[in-house]
């Protein structure tokens, strides 16, 4: 289980990334979901090592991951939100790196290593080709196979499908369900919510540096049952219903409006028909909710 | 893991390695020196003086002016974005995330590239090593020699870039600006004029010597002598000389 307390990070210039984050995350896909800049990479960057926090602790199977650096770094595997490799390498050698830096240092485990996890992520054909010809699903999969090496427990993927097209996308988060088992902890951050409804068995929405909410998207979904609620009315209410009610979607046609609101305990109007919640009502209703707040 | 070979150190050395044997700088430096080495060889002070190409004394005394000529240039070119170029392609949190310390990777990437650069500047006495199997009309060359090319390279060559290596490591990984430390590689030649005639002009045989990060004064000391005499002495590493690469050594341990 990974352990977060108190974490807490101020960059230069007073932003307040992180403000005393609490999480505790069993193995399995957990999502940390929130909109850009709400933090979530700061998390992950501290996480895996690579951004000291002011305050606060995370620990994960006995070992302190704000401590102790090269005990963290043995059990991780890191695929950050921007990356790059050796343009001029071929995918075989760059794996064959990160293997020899990860602790792999004999060269037939190695080459064993370096051909399953291509094989793995389904680049076994591009084994030879220059990494400057990649696709940016070719490389997010690479990315995903260096972070795979050594068998950790911990990892930690930040945004990556962003930019990738849908077969891509697909096809990436299908590795992500993969990867994780009842000793692995993947824990992916991104600000797309059919994401985290895809693949996540537990999630946490992050805004402005605090945690809004942590549980399963299941759970989050039936907190919104019987509250959301679909109807076309005509474009010139619109304006009436946003400002009573919370309205997740509005989709123009002509002089007519399709709108999709959040009322809890009471339908808005006779042609308001029940619909079926989904983990973007809960995302956007409680993002808002907190927005008007503060 | 006990053995050297098997440590982030010496993989990201190899790395480093292979990364520039897929770059055009160390083949055009390489190039460069050996042409540097052919032109020192066929059209150098040997002709006219009588001097064997080949002879122990010339290759101990080419080799300090060899190493002012271009190699301060080559080394900066070499140097001064092993680390940099790890953040610009974007592989540092890759590479960060792995158990790898600091000084493990500053190391390894020092020393791979510093390898590479020596490889490069060893072209000059490969070329000679080869040439020495070509004659020409008017230069004199004495049996085959192994030892003496390997032996006045390393220490008129390789210990004088290791420091001014470490150096503009040092502040390509410190400022993460590459055209400062080539800026640094232009400014050399100025800065080391300038120290040589104000500073160790003045001073005598010794510690002229001794001072002097590029040992350009030594040669001085042969030319009252014969050629014949010349051809067949034997050069001893004074101790102000021994001292000399020790302090170059230390510096750039230190850097």
């Amino acid at each position: 289980m990974l352990k977060i307390e108190g974490l807490t990070k101020t960059y230069a210039g007073g932003i307040l990334a992180l403000n005393r984050v609490d999480l505790e995350i069993l193995p399995g896909v957990f999502g940390v979901l929130g909109p850009n800049g709400a933090g979530k990479t700061t998390l992950m960057k501290i996480l895996a090592t690579l951004l000291e926090p002011d305050s606060g602790a995370a620990e994960m199977n006995g070992i302190d991951l704000i401590n102790d650096q090269h005990g963290t770094r043995r059990i991780l595997g890191y695929l950050p939100q921007e990356f790059g490799f050796y343009p001029t390498f071929t995918a075989e050698q760059m794996l064959d790196y990160f293997a020899k830096l990860k602790g792999v240092l004999d060269r037939k485990e190695r080459a064993r290593l370096v051909g399953a996890l291509l094989d793995r992520v389904n680049l076994s054909h591009s084994r030879k080709q220059r990494l400057s010809g990649f696709s940016g699903g070719m490389r997010q999969r690479l990315g995903i196979a260096q972070a795979l090496i050594g068998q950790p427990q911990l990892i930690i993927v930040d945004e990556p499908t962003a930019g990738l097209d849908p077969e891509e996308r697909n096809r990436f988060l299908n590795l992500l369900a993969e990867m994780a088992s009842e000793n692995v902890l993947v824990m992916l951050s991104t600000h797309i919510v059919s994401d985290v409804s895809s693949v996540c068995s537990h999630m946490a929405i992050i805004r402005q540096g605090a945690i809004l909410a942590s549980c399963t998207p299941q759970q989050a979904i039936d907190q919104l049952k019987d509250s959301v609620w679909e109807a076309t009315v005509p474009r010139e209410q619109v304006a009436a219903f946003k400002s009573r009610y919370q309205v997740i979607s509005s989709q123009m046609f002509g002089d007519r409006a399709r709108l999709r609101v959040i009322s809890k305990g009471e339908r808005p109007s006779e042609e308001f028909t029940s619909a079926t919640p989904v983990l973007e009502d809960y995302y956007f209703d409680l993002v808002n909710q907190r927005e008007r707040a503060s | 893991m006990n053995s050297p070979f098997r440590t982030p150190f010496f993989a990201i050395f190899q790395n480093e390695v292979l990364l520039n044997s897929k770059r055009v700088a160390p083949y055009a430096i390489a190039t460069l020196c050996a042409g540097n080495g052919l032109l020192w060889w066929g059209w150098g002070p040997a002709i006219g003086h009588d001097w064997a190409v080949n002879a122990d004394f010339f290759i101990a005394s080419v080799l300090p002016v060899y190493s002012f000529l271009f190699l301060p240039l080559y080394t900066a070119l070499m140097m001064a974005d092993p680390a940099i170029r790890d953040f610009r392609v974007g592989i540092d949190p890759l590479i960060f995330s792995k158990p790898v310390t600091r000084a493990e990777y500053l190391l390894g990437k020092f020393f791979g590239n510093f390898f590479v650069l020596a490889c490069c500047q060893s072209a000059f006495v490969v070329t000679w090593f080869v040439l020495q199997a070509v004659p020409k009309q008017g230069l004199i060359t004495q049996q085959w020699k192994v030892i003496p090319y390997i032996k006045h390279f390393l220490v008129f060559v390789v210990i004088s870039h290791l420091g001014l290596a470490a150096f503009y490591f040092a502040v390509g990984v410190l400022s993460r600006n590459a055209k400062i430390v080539y800026g640094l590689g232009v400014a050399f030649y100025p800065l080391y004029i300038a120290y040589q005639t104000v500073l160790l002009s003045s001073l005598p045989w010794r510690w002229k010597l001794a001072l002097d990060p590029l040992v350009m004064n030594r040669g001085g000391k042969f030319h009252a002598i014969p050629a014949e005499v010349m051809n067949h002495l034997v050069v001893v590493y004074e101790p102000d000389l021994i001292v000399n690469r020790a302090v170059m050594i230390l510096i750039a341990a230190i850097g």
